[in-house]
C-alpha cells in the first residue's frame, strides 16, 4: 500500500513551484505515487496531469497537433496527435516532453507492447497499424487493418492486439509477432473504442453506429453477445464485474453486468463523454466529458459520481490514460 | 464529352466526402440567455418540438412524432432551405431535450454531424429563467484544406449565430407572450 502520508507531503510543496518542474516533482519518487491520470485536451492542445485519489489537476503540459489517443506505461506517455502527424513523448519522472516521433498519416488509436515496446498506432488514412519503435523513434513495420482503425489493445501476455476497424464495421485480431490477421470479425456498426477485460477472456467493441457494444471471445474470437448502451458510444471500461460505456450524445454512462450482460443502469455522468478507464483495483472509473472539459470519478459499487475536476479545452483521453497502476513495478529502461 | 466531363467533376465531389477523414475535430459553442418569465412558461414554448416559430429563420416546422424520443422535424427557412431534425433525447421534469442532425443543409449551418443540448433552469432573479442551447458539430467541409466558408471557425460562427438568432428570438416570443 502507499503511505497516505508522504503523499500528502510531497503534494505540499507543489504550490512552491510552477508548471512542468509541479510535474517533475510529482513523478520524482514513483513508488510512492498514486494513480494519475494524462487527459488529452485535444481543443486546448494540452495533456492535463490529475492526482486520481484527490482528484486534484497538478500539472498541463502544453502539446499540440489536436492531441486525442492516450497510451501510458510506467515511464512514458505517447499522445497521438492527428494534426501534427506525430506521437508526443512525456517522460514520467521529469514530465518533460521528449522529441516527437513523426508517423505521417492520421494517427489516432496507440496502445504500447506491456514490455514497454513497440507502440502501436493506428493510422487512420493508410488503413494499418503502425508499429513503432519508441528507441529510435521510427516506424519499423504496418500491419494490415481494415478500414479507418480507431482504437487499439494489446493483451496483458504481449502477444495479440485488438483493432477496431470503425468504417469496415469489424474487429481484428492481429497476431503480434507476425503481424497477421488470425480474425476479422464483424461486429456493429462504426465500433470506435475496443478493450479487452481485465481476465483477458472478453473484448468489447463499443459501436458508435448502432449504439451497442459487440462482446467477443478473446480465444475462439466468436461473437457472445451485443449489449444496447446509449446514443453514440465511444469507449468501454470493465471494473467489478460491470461494463462502463460512455455515450457521446446520450451524455451518459452505460452500465452492464459483465457475466450476464443485463442492463445495471445509466448515470448521468456529463456532455459528451468519451474517454474511460478504470482504476488497478477497478474500485472507480474516470470519463472524460469532452464538451464540459472535466474528468469524473464514479465509485463502481454505487454507480454514484463520487467527484468531478476540471481539466482542459475537450478533453478525448483516449486509451489508456491512467498512469501508476502497477505502482513499485518501475521497471525503466 | 460535356458528360465525360461531368463524371470527372463528379469523382472530384465525390471521392472525398467518402474518405470521411478524422482531420477534422469536433467543435462546440454554448450560449445561454436570461428571461423575464418562469422556467415553466419558458418551457412551454421552446418544450414544443413541433413548433419553432420563435426563431426568426424559421417559417414552418412539422414533427413525425411530437415530443417523443426519435421524431423527426422539418424545418423550413425563410430562405426556403430545410432541414431534418432528429429528437434524441427529451425530459420534461429537468426541463431538457437534445437533438441530433445527421444531414445537415449548409446552407443554414455550415456544419456537420451537428447535436445540440437544449436547457432552461431559473434565472438569478425571482420569476425568471436562463436558457442555455449547446451544441456539439464539425466544419461543413469534411477534408484537409476547407475552404474559407466551410473551415472550423466559419462552423463555430454559423452555428453560434443560428443560436444566438434563435435565443433572441425566443426570449422575444415569451415576453410578448407572458
Amino acid at each position: 500500500m502507499i503511505p497516505r502520508h508522504s503523499r500528502r507531503r510531497a503534494r505540499a510543496r507543489l504550490p512552491l513551484l510552477a508548471g512542468f518542474t509541479m510535474a517533475a516533482l510529482a513523478f520524482g519518487s514513483p513508488a510512492h505515487a498514486g494513480e494519475r491520470a494524462f487527459v488529452t485536451n485535444q481543443d486546448g492542445e494540452t495533456v492535463s496531469i490529475v492526482e486520481l485519489d484527490t482528484m486534484e489537476v497538478i500539472g498541463s503540459i502544453p502539446m499540440d497537433g489536436k492531441p486525442a489517443g492516450i497510451a501510458v506505461t510506467d515511464r512514458y506517455a505517447y499522445v497521438s496527435r492527428p494534426e501534427a502527424k506525430a506521437i508526443g513523448v512525456i517522460d514520467l519522472r521529469s514530465g518533460a516532453v521528449l522529441p516527437d516521433i513523426e508517423t505521417g498519416g492520421g494517427p489516432l488509436g496507440i496502445a504500447v507492447h506491456p514490455s514497454g515496446s513497440p507502440v502501436y498506432v493506428a493510422d487512420w488514412f493508410s488503413h494499418s497499424l503502425l508499429v513503432v519503435d519508441p528507441e529510435t523513434r521510427t516506424v519499423t513495420a504496418r500491419f494490415e487493418t481494415g478500414e479507418s482503425p480507431s482504437g487499439v489493445a494489446v493483451s496483458a501476455d504481449g502477444t495479440m492486439i485488438v483493432t477496431a476497424d470503425r468504417d469496415s464495421d469489424q474487429v481484428s485480431f492481429i497476431d503480434a509477432k507476425t503481424g497477421e490477421a488470425l480474425a476479422r470479425v464483424g461486429v456493429g456498426k462504426r465500433p470506435f473504442g475496443v478493450t479487452i477485460s481485465p481476465d483477458q477472456r472478453r473484448v468489447y467493441a463499443v459501436n458508435v453506429g448502432s449504439d451497442d457494444v459487440t462482446v467477443l471471445d478473446m480465444t475462439t474470437r466468436e461473437i457472445l453477445a451485443t449489449v444496447p448502451v446509449g446514443s453514440h458510444p465511444y469507449a468501454a471500461a470493465e471494473a467489478n464485474v460491470k461494463v462502463f460505456v460512455t455515450d457521446q450524445y446520450g451524455g451518459t454512462l452505460s452500465v452492464f453486468d459483465a457475466g450476464t450482460y443485463r442492463a445495471l443502469g445509466e448515470i448521468a455522468i456529463g456532455e459528451y463523454p468519451e474517454g474511460i478507464e478504470a482504476s488497478a483495483d477497478g474500485r472507480f472509473v474516470y470519463v472524460a466529458n469532452w464538451f464540459d472539459g472535466t474528468l469524473a470519478k464514479v465509485d463502481t459499487d454505487t454507480l454514484d459520481i463520487t467527484e468531478t475536476v476540471d481539466v482542459g479545452n475537450g478533453p478525448r483521453a483516449f486509451g489508456n490514460f491512467i498512469a501508476g497502476k502497477a505502482t513499485g513495478k518501475d521497471k525503466g529502461r | 464529352m460535356s458528360r465525360h466531363l461531368l463524371s470527372i467533376a463528379a469523382a472530384f465531389v465525390i471521392v472525398p466526402s467518402l474518405a470521411f477523414a478524422h482531420g477534422p475535430t469536433r467543435q462546440k459553442t454554448s450560449e445561454s440567455i436570461e428571461i423575464n418569465a418562469a422556467p415553466d412558461k419558458v418551457w412551454a414554448v421552446l418544450g414544443e418540438f413541433s413548433d419553432m416559430s420563435w426563431h426568426p429563420q424559421v417559417t414552418s416546422v412539422k414533427a413525425t412524432d411530437g415530443n417523443n424520443k426519435g421524431s423527426i422535424r422539418t424545418i423550413t427557412y425563410a430562405s426556403g432551405e430545410t432541414m431534418e431534425e432528429e429528437l434524441s433525447r427529451y425530459d420534461a421534469d429537468k426541463m431538457r431535450f437534445g437533438t441530433f442532425i445527421g444531414q445537415t443543409n449548409i446552407k443554414v449551418i455550415p456544419a456537420t454531424n451537428y447535436s445540440s443540448n437544449v436547457s432552461v433552469k431559473p434565472g438569478d432573479a425571482e420569476g425568471t429563467s436562463e436558457v442555455t442551447w449547446s451544441a456539439a458539430f464539425y466544419r461543413g467541409y469534411p477534408n484537409n484544406d476547407p475552404p474559407a466558408e466551410l473551415n472550423d471557425e466559419a462552423a463555430v460562427t454559423g452555428v453560434g449565430t443560428y443560436i444566438t438568432e434563435g435565443l433572441d428570438g425566443l426570449k422575444k416570443a415569451v415576453e410578448a407572450g407572458s
